[in-house]
């Protein structure tokens, strides 16, 4: 028999091209020869495909008030008992046991949807089936350059398949793959029913195209369809047998394995499948690696979270706050599509401009500056005294001379307690100057501006048009959100805020109302989560990574509504020509890689989570064990590559506080303490639980 | 700063992943960690470990014999 097998790729392409003059037509196998697959099992894509019948049907019903619902179980159940019976109907016709996907597709289409025959919606279907099997498919970088040297030496390519999808489908597959142009003609065995298996495809194939077996070069994977089978028709056949593709989906079959009895491994299983190969997987900035490898499942997961908390109280409008919220938002466009394709009442999303330093202002336009928000100034030891309250709420500390003095306190008045000076009597006096009326209207006279801009801006932005909306932001606090909902709560149209942070540490207790209140994705304070709460090692690393590469918002100004498009607002931003902004450049440059690689880790993760139908409850586990393994007990190489270089706070005064004890972090750490001190993350992390037990 | 890969030479998560998992297993039996759900099992973590150190060298040399392998396993779970 003219076959031979080959262990290693290099091998087989080295002998393909020894022999190929002998050779005029070259015919190659598709599935784990030219392209292979992220996952071990290619029947894994299946339960995708029925979830987003089951979404699409779910929400067409829902839309309909009909009670009726199929779940992905039943519909995958319905394509299993479809494919198998045209399977036995073509068995007794033909040699193979075939089945052709839009035959038993639209027979599941019509049983599930009872309509005559959709179809436009088998092609939506077909669609999805075709985008989730192209982001686990890869070409085989090398076999795909030889096939490029083949056509261009003249030979006939083809492209031979034993599968459910018809030829015209395996088309779309070569083209996103890239090499659609170098294919003479593709052809499957769901079109003829007669496969490469039995060996019938070959004569068939011989006949339609006029070759000469002896002028043929088969190359595949199995050994007896694409060995034994073409061998024995007298086509010399090439099979290769890769051992390192065997150890690659044993690993990922392991891990899958592993997943279905341990939540641990299910992200694991997960990150697994998100791996790039072969030519994918090029030598990349340790950044992007880590982008990739720790970040892009913690972000995914993350937006996976606020879409599930969305879907399941039924919010249908989503803001992500600025700056965070920017990289966010694109995670979220990469995910959310993916995973919860055909689902009808995803909630819509868009970006808001807003900075604590924009709202505080604006907060206090109706409501005036009341004693709770003013505390807020004094939490960070940076601000000292009331030229910070007025740097954060926009005021003119001069026009507050006389009120400062009726109370006997001045500009300079130390008013927080981390600073020396600061006495009790003084910070009492400024809350009795807070209640004082005349402070008040002026406190009011000078936001109002940007109070009414906001609003405009607001109304602009749709947010008043619905009842609730999902507001997203990194952390930590809440500050945004809770000047923002102090800034509309006046409004009748105001709507239900729903705050979803990544992490909410609750530094001060947010004045939750059912109007009003934020939940931590990741981590919240209020549920007891030591692993999760590792990320309070460094948060400033968290908000850098995912930060926009704009300024930050300074305010929102008024201004007239005279011209058409003059929405009667304008954004300020920070200018970032002093030392600050071109600090914060460079820190943008150097994090540029690491949200690369965030951004190419979440295409994958989407993809991933849709085969395997996880949710954020399934990664859960994994996701711990990468805050607690990168942020608890980093490398000191990886403390050294990704520690952030700038961190800029407007929020934070320029005071230097006298009485607060510089806290002490793992991160900031010497390199020689944090590579020769064994127990040092240790310590560290006994000091964590400590505070946890005590919070 | 030197260049990485994304996928490792044996096919883990960058560079040693596994080898991190099993380091953490055993400080999670010495401290709590937090909620990792069980963690991973010392057992099924060390074949990964081995499948992830030595499968580049293992696999090329058993793949000529997969089939008879593939009936002794099949023998052994049988008898099992």
């Amino acid at each position: 028999m003219n076959m031979q097998q080959f262990y290693a790729l290099d091998q087989l392409i080295k002998e393909g091209e020894r022999i190929s003059n002998h050779f005029d037509t070259v015919s190659f196998d598709l599935f784990d020869t030219l392209l292979i697959r992220r996952i071990h099992d290619p029947d894994l894509v299946k339960p995708a495909v029925a979830r987003y019948i089951s979404n699409r049907f779910n929400s067409r019903a829902t839309g309909q008030g009909k009670e009726k619902n199929w779940s992905w179980q039943q519909i995958q159940k319905l394509r299993d008992t479809f494919e198998k019976e045209q399977r036995q109907e073509t068995g007794q016709k033909f040699d193979d046991f075939e089945a052709c996907y839009p035959d038993y597709m639209s027979r599941v289409i019509t049983t599930v949807f009872g309509d005559q025959k959709d179809d436009q919606l088998l092609q939506e279907v077909t669609g999805y089936e075709l985008a989730i099997e192209n982001s686990v498919l890869v070409p085989r970088y090398d076999l795909v350059d030889w096939l490029r040297r083949l056509k261009k030496q003249g030979k006939k390519v083809l492209v031979v398949s034993d599968v459910y999808l018809p030829a015209a489908h395996l088309e779309r597959l070569i083209e996103h793959a890239g090499f659609l142009d170098q294919v003479d003609a593709v052809v499957s065995s769901a079109d003829s029913f007669l496969a490469k298996a039995s060996g019938k495809a070959f004569p068939m194939l011989q006949e339609r195209f006029d070759l000469q077996y002896e002028r043929w070069l088969h190359v595949g994977d199995n050994p007896v369809s694409d060995g034994g089978q073409p061998a024995e028709q007298g086509i010399h056949s090439l099979v290769l047998r890769d051992g390192l593709e065997k150890m690659r989906k044993s690993l990922a079959r392991r891990y899958h394995h592993y997943s279905l009895g341990l939540p641990f491994y299910r992200g694991r299983c997960l990150q697994q499948i998100m791996l790039p190969l072969e030519a994918e997987n090029s030598p990349q900035h340790p950044l992007y690696v880590k982008g990739f490898n720790v970040f892009s499942p913690l972000l995914a997961a993350f937006v996976q979270g606020v879409a599930e908390h969305c879907l399941n109280a039924g919010i249908r409008r989503l803001y992500f706050f600025s700056r965070e919220g920017w990289l966010f938002e694109q995670v979220w466009n990469r995910v959310i599509p993916k995973i919860y394709a055909g689902m009808g009442n995803l909630p819509e999303v868009s970006y808001l401009y807003v900075s604590r330093m924009a709202l505080a202002p604006a907060s206090c336009g109706h409501a005036g500056l009341d004693q709770e928000h003013a505390d807020i100034v004094f939490l960070p030891p940076g601000n000292k005294d009331f030229r910070d309250v007025c740097r954060v709420f926009g005021l003119e500390g001069a026009t507050f001379t006389n009120i400062l003095s009726l109370y006997e306190l001045h500009q300079e008045t130390v008013l927080s307690p981390l600073h020396e000076g600061f006495l009790p009597e003084n910070r009492l006096r400024f809350n009795e100057m807070l209640e004082d009326e005349a402070f008040q209207e002026e406190v009011k006279k000078q936001t109002l501006p940007a109070h009414q801009a906001l609003q405009r801006y607001l109304e602009d932005q749709g947010l008043f048009a619905q009842p609730d909306v999902a507001l997203v932001d990194i952390g930590w606090l809440g500050t945004i959100q809770r000047f923002l909902h102090r800034a509309i709560a006046h409004r009748p149209d105001a709507p239900r805020c729903h705050g979803l942070l990544f992490g909410a540490t609750r530094g001060i207790s947010y004045p939750t109302t059912p109007a009003n209140s934020i939940t931590g994705i990741i981590y919240d304070r209020d549920r007891f989560d030591l692993a999760a709460s590792t990320l309070l090692y460094n948060r400033d690393l968290f908000e850098e990574t995912c930060r926009a590469p704009h300024p930050t918002l300074n305010g929102y100004r008024l201004i007239e509504k005279s011209t058409e498009d003059g929405a009667g607002y304008e954004l300020i931003f920070r200018h970032e020509d002093d030392a600050i902004g071109q600090a914060e450049k460079e820190q943008d440059h150097f994090f540029a890689p690491l949200q690369e690689g965030i951004l190419a880790g979440a295409e994958q993760y989407a993809a991933a989570a849709a085969i395997f139908g996880y949710s954020l409850s399934d990664v859960k586990p994994w996701l711990n064990y990468l805050l607690v393994s990168r942020m608890a007990f980093p490398k000191t190489r990886e403390i050294e590559e990704i520690c952030q270089r700038h961190h800029l706070d407007d929020f934070h005064g320029q005071h230097k506080a006298t009485k607060a004890a510089a806290a002490k972090e793992l991160w900031k750490c010497s390199r020689l303490k944090l590579r020769w001190r064994p127990l040092l993350r240790t310590e560290f992390f006994l000091r964590l639980i400590k505070e946890r037990l005590r919070s | 700063m030197k260049k990485q890969y994304v996928t490792g030479k044996s096919y883990d998560l960058g560079e040693d992943e596994v080898g991190r998992m099993l380091a953490m297993s055993l400080r999670n039996k010495i401290i709590p960690l937090g909620n990792l759900s069980g963690g991973a099992r010392l057992k099924g973590l060390l074949i990964l470990l081995l499948s992830h150190l030595f499968g580049r060298i293992i696999f090329p040399r058993i793949i000529p014999f997969e089939q008879k392998l593939h009936r002794l396993y099949l023998l052994l779970k049988r008898n099992r």
